[in-house]
């Protein structure tokens, strides 16, 4: 308690004290050991990384962040959610939405001038489907033709991966499955001439990955002070080299971040909406804002009776005034999300679930709730906006007859509720599922419901994975499309979640800096650093 | 006093063995799992089972606690405390690179608090009921009272925002490291450091002083003629000294705790950085190896009070 205490004062009165900062006007330049002035720039990074960069290791924020300077898969998500190609030139899919052909750029080097070639995609994808490597993505692979043979050990190898030649990659779907493109092909490829002859077994324990200095993306890496910096440092290998010398990313709280931003000592950061007055004070500045990466939600465990009848979900998201909670809690920089499909991806006429808890009351009491009874509320306390939004969801509920009881938790203790099945509502963040809509099937299918996937509410219906399944197996966009549209319908209406809010990424970016472009969130990889310039 | 060092330490080993069992037992038993929650909710798929049961099975989470605890402790006798669950490096190798910055910033405001509370201590002492004891007083207070915390972001504030003459976070600058660097991003860190730490000493030497000047040894050695000045500086200031160093020697874990603030608001890369992120990602053997240090150094500390004790008071003998 002591220490919730401590954090919570530290943020306020660092707040008070950078707002006084903004008041009188930004440092014009920093005595602070800054990289300005210099051919090099300091990033904020919003956690310590792990320190293990490595496609392999479960997906970490930070060191993804890091990787995003360092390393390349076939395709990219850019800052829009859009697949973008980079290793590869182009790609294509087959008609029967099986077979996808990367065309891959030629004449690409790694960092140590060995060339580049099919060959180290086929063996990265080899291993990054092997649950033998310890790759934590090993699971989205099982789609791919082949690859449950090769677990099971009746394959050696997996038919689903082919190299022709070596600048074609070829991979083939079990079944048609456009969502494997986006799921895969974005994987970061590794040098088969480093780690081409290490034990699968062994390969992710390498010391390869602490300090990953044969890398094809457009930065090298030089070190890893543990607690100071990531320094990375243009790679002259790289078809159109950096123009910014040497980056260094930096582990700090958010609020020393923002205070550094005013007087040079960092570069580009994100930054919360609680900060958005003191950052827009600050005349070396320039805010860049971009659609969320993710939004937060609340899960209603489906596996206990209560939460089984759809009047009761819905009645959940009536009782929450959602616009006044975005308005209010994140400063209007948020946006109301009201299905698990991305915003952009869903069609008009979608149920809004407006405020109304006359509405939310008369359901609760056509589905027979018990007004006696207490839910609670799990959380990770520590973020602002997440501690704001369960006292409004525990008051604005308790108005409409619904008696809620909040209980902190710790980051490690949430799984376990999963596992028991014990918990009855969770207050979380997740991705926003932008890049394909197939995405969002391993939240709501029945066959995904934990621990088989990520359906930690265990909702099931038939009717949407049917809807979903023939979406994600047609080629043509446009039809594809519109199979998407019955489903987002559908899924809407079930309430498998209470969406809340996808809050907006906010960055902070020194002038000086020019072609940076701000990810969706503070945990989103970065965009074409080399596309960076001062 | 050979023998009671001797035995103190033996004893030590003890407390330190019993430490270590409870330690161990508590970590592992505190509600959560480390290696379910490397995989968030939405990211979970068909593999995901069979990832975190190999992780738990390399880890050797997946054997019974007593064992577990068997692998460890054999694994500790020969230097080797275990392997970070985040990134796989090894516990001396985290913690040691950490030791050395958190050493440098608890040492330096140490030294600082010191010279910080002796003179302001004995002149408040002195002064007894004047205008400087007064102002001491409240400069006491304002130490004790002010979280550093706050103290450092304020700081923070006038030292690099509103007149940017210091750095406001790291222990160098990466892209220019220098002596004259490292020693600008120490100064507002263990200033901030020595100031909170400086009033309970400052507090304790005063009170010390004013005890020893109402001795009956300084009437008498007044009364033979000895000024004022001897009187304090040979006699009273080396008396007062004694309860002031076993508090200071008492004292060092809450130094360190106090360090793991300051390491935290300035980005200083110890081990209070280091333990303050391992709690929230419940990696066991970090945990234990960084409870152990707080441990170790809190068996030592009260061994090296009781032995400063006879030092400066040989009237004390240690049994």
């Amino acid at each position: 308690m002591a220490r919730r205490f401590k954090h919570g004062a530290l943020g306020a009165a660092v707040l008070a004290a950078v707002s006084a900062a903004a008041c009188t006007g930004p440092a014009p330049d920093s005595a602070s050991g800054s990289a300005s002035g210099k051919s090099a720039i300091n990033v904020y990074l919003y956690q310590e990384p792990a320190g293990i960069f490595s496609p392999l290791a479960p997906s970490n924020g930070p060191d993804n962040q890091v990787m995003s300077f360092l390393d390349q898969g076939l395709l990219a998500v850019d800052p829009n959610y859009k697949l973008q190609p980079q290793l590869a030139q182009s790609y294509d899919v087959s008609s029967d939405a099986k077979t996808f052909t990367f065309h891959l750029r030629q004449g690409l080097k790694w960092s140590d001038g060995q060339p580049f070639t099919a060959q180290d995609v086929l063996f990265s994808y080899r291993l990054l489907a092997d649950p033998k490597s310890t790759s934590a993505t090993a699971g989205s692979f099982a789609a791919v033709e082949g690859v449950s043979d090769f677990v099971s050990g009746k394959a050696k190898t997996i038919s689903g991966f082919s190299a022709p030649d070596d600048h074609t990659f070829v991979i083939k779907a079990a079944k048609p499955d456009i969502g494997l493109l986006a799921q895969i092909s974005v994987a970061y490829v590794l040098p088969k001439h480093v780690l081409g002859d290490v034990p699968v077994a062994q390969v992710a324990k390498n010391p390869y990955f602490r300090a990953p200095n044969v890398t094809l993306g457009p930065y090298k890496f030089v070190d890893y002070k543990t607690n100071q910096y990531v320094h990375v440092t243009a790679n002259p290998s790289y078809p159109s080299p950096a123009k910014i010398k040497d980056v260094y990313l930096k582990p700090m709280t958010s609020d020393v971040a923002t205070a550094q931003l005013g007087n040079g000592g960092m570069d580009i950061a994100s930054f919360s909406p609680a900060d958005l007055k003191t950052v827009q004070g600050f005349k070396n500045i320039a805010v860049q804002e971009k659609a969320g990466a993710g939004f937060v939600r609340i899960a209603l465990n489906q596996s206990k009776s209560y939460f089984k009848d759809v009047r009761v979900r819905q009645a959940f998201l009536y009782a929450i005034d959602r616009k006044a909670l975005v308005a209010k809690v994140l400063g209007g920089k948020a946006t109301v999300q009201n299905s698990d499909f991305f915003a952009g991806n869903t069609p008009a006429g979608i149920n809004e679930y407006a405020y109304d808890p006359q509405k939310a009351k008369s359901l609760l009491q056509a589905a027979g709730w018990d007004s006696n009874r207490t839910v609670e509320l799990q959380w990770v306390p520590g973020q602002r906006d997440r501690d704001a939004t369960t006292t409004i969801v525990q008051s604005q509920l308790g108005a409409v007859g619904v008696k809620v009881k909040l209980k902190q938790a710790q980051a490690a203790e949430i799984p376990t509720t999963y596992a028991k099945k014990s918990y009855d509502m969770t207050l979380y963040g997740g991705g926003n599922y932008a890049v394909d809509s197939w995405n969002v099937n391993v939240i709501t299918a029945c066959d995904q419901q934990f621990p088989k996937g990520g359906n930690i509410v265990w909702f099931c219906d038939k009717k949407l994975d049917e809807q979903m399944a023939k979406a994600n197996g047609t080629a043509d966009d446009g039809q594809r499309k519109a199979l998407y549209d019955q489903a987002v319908l559908e899924e809407n209406a079930q309430a498998d979640l209470m969406w809340l809010y996808d809050p907006t990424g906010l960055w902070a970016v020194n002038k000086r800096i020019k072609g940076f472009q701000a990810a969706g969130s503070q945990d989103s990889p970065f965009w074409n650093p080399a596309g960076w310039s001062l | 006093m050979g023998a009671y060092i001797i035995r103190r330490l033996l004893i030590n080993v003890l407390v330190f063995f019993l430490i270590t069992v409870v330690i161990f037992w508590l970590v592992h038993k505190a509600p959560g799992d480390p290696i379910a929650m490397m995989v968030p909710p939405d990211q979970l798929n068909a593999g995901s089972a069979a990832f975190i049961a190999a992780k738990r099975h390399e880890l050797g989470l997946d054997q019974p606690l007593v064992v577990q605890y068997w692998h460890w402790l054999t694994g500790a006798l020969h230097g080797d405390f275990g392997y970070s669950l985040v990134n796989g490096r090894s516990v001396t190798s985290l913690l040691g690179e950490r030791f050395g910055p958190t050493i440098e910033l608890m040492g330096t405001g140490l030294l600082l608090s010191l010279v910080i509370a002796f003179p302001l201590g004995i002149v408040a002492a002195l002064r007894r009921n004047t205008r400087v004891d007064y102002a001491a007083t409240v400069v006491s207070l304002g130490s004790v009272s002010i979280p550093a915390f706050f103290i450092a972001l304020i700081a923070i504030y006038v030292f690099t925002v509103k007149f940017p003459i210091l750095p406001s976070s790291g222990i160098s600058d990466p892209s220019a490291p220098s002596l004259v660097d490292s020693l600008q991003h120490l100064i507002l860190p263990a200033v901030i450091l020595g100031f909170a730490n400086s009033g309970p000493y400052m507090r304790y030497v005063r009170s010390s002083m004013i005890t020893e000047l109402g001795a009956d040894y300084v009437r008498t050695a007044e009364a033979k003629g000895a000024t004022r000045r001897r009187v304090v500086v040979r006699h009273t200031l080396r008396n007062s000294l004694i309860p002031v160093l076993t508090y200071i020697a008492a004292n060092l874990p809450q130094q360190l705790a106090g360090a793991v603030v300051i390491e935290q608001v300035f980005a200083w890369p110890g081990m209070g950085q280091l333990a303050v992120s391992s709690v929230g990602r419940h990696d066991y053997s970090v945990i234990i190896g960084f409870a152990l240090i707080i441990a170790v150094l809190v068996l030592i500390s009260s061994l090296l009070a009781d032995v400063l004790y006879t030092l400066v008071d040989p009237r004390v003998r240690l049994n």
